[in-house]
């Protein structure tokens, strides 16, 4: 089948990355922005500025009124949001087709003249939606630190993915505005951005348009410092047990690994996916069916910039105690370091893989968001349409030895949840 | 080329582009089947719905939570394959499925690489039409059931949500959650499970939903192969709806410790999906708080900070459903938050709504419209909508110029028939010691603990 992604890839002269990706099946455009910066940028102290930046975004520039932004896109059935991440933020649009030049000119304008419209009004009220939204998706959740717990744990103190993307409360409590002009002035520029636009236009009024909005707008002096890569792996297991308000136990394993687009990233995927994609996978088979002692057990990639990470979360079912629900999930994890993994297995999650490819081709959204994906990781968008063949091209002997490197012991680290009484 | 551009205006519009819900076929077959195939051959891929118009309402008393049961058990073993050889088989393809019931159906579903499509169908026909409900498996999932149901009070807005269908619905079935009770599962035995697939799963009271990569012949030589049986017609009864009307605005506390925010749902009776007025409902809720730009959004959120994010919704169903206003909100303004809510909820029943907000909302929906369809699920979840309620086959295509239509008058009587500020269920979860004392001061209210139980301090 042929599935190629055709796009068009050029730079205006500020450095501005422009992908144009047509597909004419629906009369609608998606515009994707994003713009290389995310909580691996801050410090410690100064967490979650990335994302209370990206909220700050959406209320207004010196051309447009606050409020402003929502309204002309939803007035007109337009669907948008950004999204903040370790690694980068990203802004979007999904438009019907006519509405392209207005999705175009909102961007830009955010994109240049964000900054005379910022005022402390605007940043103490996104300050208290932002400390709702932590306590709505974090602090009130059930294991709801369990994400910040494991990266506290994996990555030493110094290093840019030890704070969670939303970030530590008193850290939100004393953001001034300095920071955020700082900010932008860093970061929010052409060069660090990508922009992608997939549907339905015409390509030279496109053009066009992208030139009339964008290429008057200044560079930043510098580009901001790279991090290095996160190379401590087996440096010793952590252990740490929290008690929350849950009724079951639940213990998640955390295995450092290096970063996306790796070869043993590609693989550590795979095998993510043969411990738990479905009910014929490994965990699904032991852990709930057969032994019935594990109400849920879930294993999976976050694959970033600088490291990934390979999880696995399991819970006790009501009257199992944690420490068996570890012996036997480790069994799990240590058979695919010394057992053997079938060839029907390896083919199981390979055609799950090229289903879910497929099916993410469904959206104009989702092929703007990966072509900025593999367009900012990897200076290379067409990755996008050999992406699948990088985890095809991984082989027995692959999966066997990246689990032996990375899922032992040694680089582990083990969160456990216990109920706290009463 | 230098550009003349005035930043300061909003850019004109371009060329409008014509789209509407795509055509579907209509097929019956030899064995009373209906279907409905939108073809749809952008992607290699093939989805598949089956639904059957039984649904969690026709549980018998003490026994909720059947269908959902018996709809999960369904891929756990049939006459010819074990649970674990199913699972094998579909997931080796790479075959997508899912099963569930909910208030108005059941719905069993099937997305696949079309190159797989008749492996696909061959096992998708054999869990419809043989399970057998090994009694292991049955208790296993039972077991899972009751696990769920022991951690809902984990959950605060589980809690909020499931106490707020109790205390509205009483007896109805509504008031008690899809997949049931902890009492309710462990009544529940294999022959219940046997019985209740034996009168309800036959293909004359099913419609079978197809898009994708698929020709009208394929999927009729596909139905010919695989569904073999037939079966009589079942006779049931939906019940009709009793509910709970002596409501008065009065504040159920749900006191969890420590809880970090207040989980707020406030609301009453909603309306039918049946009801011609629903395009007038949807409109209606849209500006209280259907999106971003609602009153409630703008007032909660955007204005006072009180909350990350507030939504009202009328849950369409068959029987009326639910509507309701959602929102976390900072503990310290749980107060305010309610009463900016019913004053929201006040105003709306007493004045038009302005142009800009009618035209805003209009816009919305007329211009979503395409975004909507965009996906083959998404295409099949029309399909559904018009066969589960029984719309007319030009329903969606005449959407947007039904909403065209309404007016701001319309919307007020709207919503002084279906809005009912005065008689509102009224529930706040949250940390008793800090929130009972300022709303005590302008509701009378009572105290719950997490399981629905009047909270005892001792």
């Amino acid at each position: 089948m042929n599935l190629k992604i055709e796009f068009e890839q050029y730079c205006l002269d500020n450095g501005l990355n422009v992908i144009l990706h047509q597909d004419n099946r629906l009369p609608i455009v998606a515009v994707n922005l994003w713009y290389h910066v995310g909580s691996r940028n801050e410090k410690p102290g100064k967490t979650g500025y990335a994302h209370l930046f990206e909220h700050l975004m959406f209320e207004g520039s010196e051309h447009i009124l606050s409020g402003k932004h929502f309204e002309l896109i939803q007035s007109v059935g337009g669907v948008l949001n950004g999204s903040t991440s370790f690694d980068r933020t990203n802004y979007y649009e999904i438009l019907p087709s006519h509405y392209l030049e207005l999705g175009l000119w909102l961007e830009s304008d955010r994109m240049g003249w964000f900054l005379p419209a910022l005022d402390n009004d605007k940043l103490n009220l996104q300050k208290d939606i932002v400390k709702n939204e932590r306590r709505q998706t974090v602090d009130n959740q059930p294991y709801g630190v369990w994400l910040e717990k494991i990266l506290e744990m994996v990555y030493p103190e110094n290093f840019p993915y030890h704070w969670p993307v939303i970030g530590y409360m008193e850290d939100l409590n004393k953001a001034e505005l300095d920071d955020f002009k700082d900010f932008f002035k860093k970061y929010y520029a052409p060069q660090n951005a990508s922009l992608v636009i997939a549907g339905d236009f015409e390509i030279n009024q496109t053009k066009n348009y992208v030139d009339k909005y964008f290429s008057e707008i200044k560079n930043l002096a510098s580009l901001p410092d790279e991090n290095t890569h996160f190379n401590d792996f087996n440096s010793g297991e952590r252990r740490q047990t929290i008690k929350d308000k849950v009724q079951f136990p639940r213990v998640y394993f955390a295995f450092p690994l290096p970063f996306i687009g790796h070869e043993e990233m590609y693989a550590a995927d795979l095998l993510s996916d043969i411990l738990s994609s479905g009910k014929s996978a490994r965990l699904y088979r032991s852990l709930i069916h057969e032994k019935q002692i594990c109400q849920d057990a879930f294993a999976a990639l976050l694959p970033l910039e600088k490291s990934s990470l390979f999880i696995v979360m399991v819970t006790a079912k009501p009257g199992i105690s944690i420490e068996k629900v570890e012996e036997e999930t480790l069994k799990e994890i240590d058979y695919l370091v010394n057992g053997e993994i079938s060839d029907y297995e390896i083919e199981r999650v390979k055609n799950q893989l090229a289903v879910r490819k497929v099916n993410e081709l469904q959206t104009v959204m989702t092929k703007a968001d990966l072509l900025n994906q593999f367009s900012t990781y990897f200076k290379d968008a067409n990755k996008i349409n050999n992406d699948i063949d990088q985890y095809l091209g991984i082989d027995k002997k692959k999966l066997q030895k990246t689990a032996e490197k990375y899922l032992q012991k040694e680089n582990r680290s083990v969160l456990t949840f216990i109920p706290a009484s009463g | 080329m230098p550009h003349d551009i005035e930043r300061n205006k909003i850019p004109p519009t371009g060329k409008l582009s014509p789209f509407n819900f795509p055509h579907f076929k209509r097929i019956c077959c030899e064995n009373g089947l209906k279907v409905l195939l939108v073809e749809h051959t952008s992607l290699p891929l093939v989805n598949l719905e089956l639904y059957f118009k039984a649904s969690a309402m026709v549980d018998p008393a003490g026994l909720e939570g059947l269908a959902s049961l018996t709809t999960e058990l369904l891929a756990e073993g049939t006459s010819s394959r074990n649970s674990e050889k199913i699972a094998n088989e579909l997931e080796h393809f790479g075959i997508e499925y899912s099963a569930y019931a909910d208030w108005d159906s059941i719905h069993i579903s099937l997305s696949t690489l079309s190159k797989y499509v008749d492996s696909a169908f061959e096992i998708y026909a054999d869990i419809i039409q043989n399970p057998i409900f090994p009694k292991s498996e049955v208790n296993r999932v039972k077991a899972e059931y009751i696990a769920e149901r022991q951690r809902v009070v984990d959950s605060i807005e589980k809690v909020v949500s499931e106490q707020f269908a109790e205390t509205l619905y009483g007896d109805f079935r509504y008031a008690t959650p899809l997949s049931g009770t902890i009492d309710s599962i462990k009544n529940i035995e294999q022959k219940d499970i046997k019985d209740f697939f034996k009168k309800y799963f036959y293909f004359k009271e099913a419609v079978l939903l197809v898009t994708g990569d698929i020709s009208e012949q394929q999927i009729k030589s596909l139905i010919k192969k695989y569904f073999t049986k037939k079966g009589n017609r079942p006779l049931y009864k939906i019940p009709s709806l009793t509910y709970n009307k002596g409501m008065t605005t009065a504040v159920r506390i749900i006191h969890k410790e420590k809880a970090q925010q207040t989980q707020v749902y406030i609301g009453h009776i909603g309306i039918e999906r049946t009801n011609p007025d629903h395009y007038k409902a949807l409109l209606l809720n849209q500006i209280i708080g259907g999106y971003f730009l609602s009153r409630l959004n703008m007032n909660l959120r955007q204005d006072k900070g009180y909350t990350y994010g507030i939504h009202s919704n009328f849950g369409f169903r068959k029987i009326t459903g639910p509507f309701i206003v959602s929102a976390a909100v900072q503990t310290e303004n749980t107060t305010a938050a309610i009463k900016e809510i019913i004053s929201e909820l006040r105003r709306i029943t007493e004045k038009a709504v302005s142009d800009e907000e009618l035209s805003n909302a209009k816009g919305y929906f007329t211009g979503v419209f395409p975004i909507a369809f965009e996906t083959a699920e998404q295409i099949l979840y029309g399909l559904a909508t018009i066969e589960t309620y029984g719309l007319n086959d030009d329903y969606f295509r005449s959407f947007r110029e039904k909403i065209d239509k309404i007016s701001k008058n319309d919307l007020l009587e709207a919503a002084k028939e279906y809005i009912h500020p005065d008689n509102l269920l009224i529930i706040a979860a949250g940390d008793r010691t800090q929130i009972e004392k300022l709303l005590s001061k302008s509701f009378n209210i009572e105290v719950y603990d997490l399981y629905g139980k009047l909270y005892d301090e001792s």
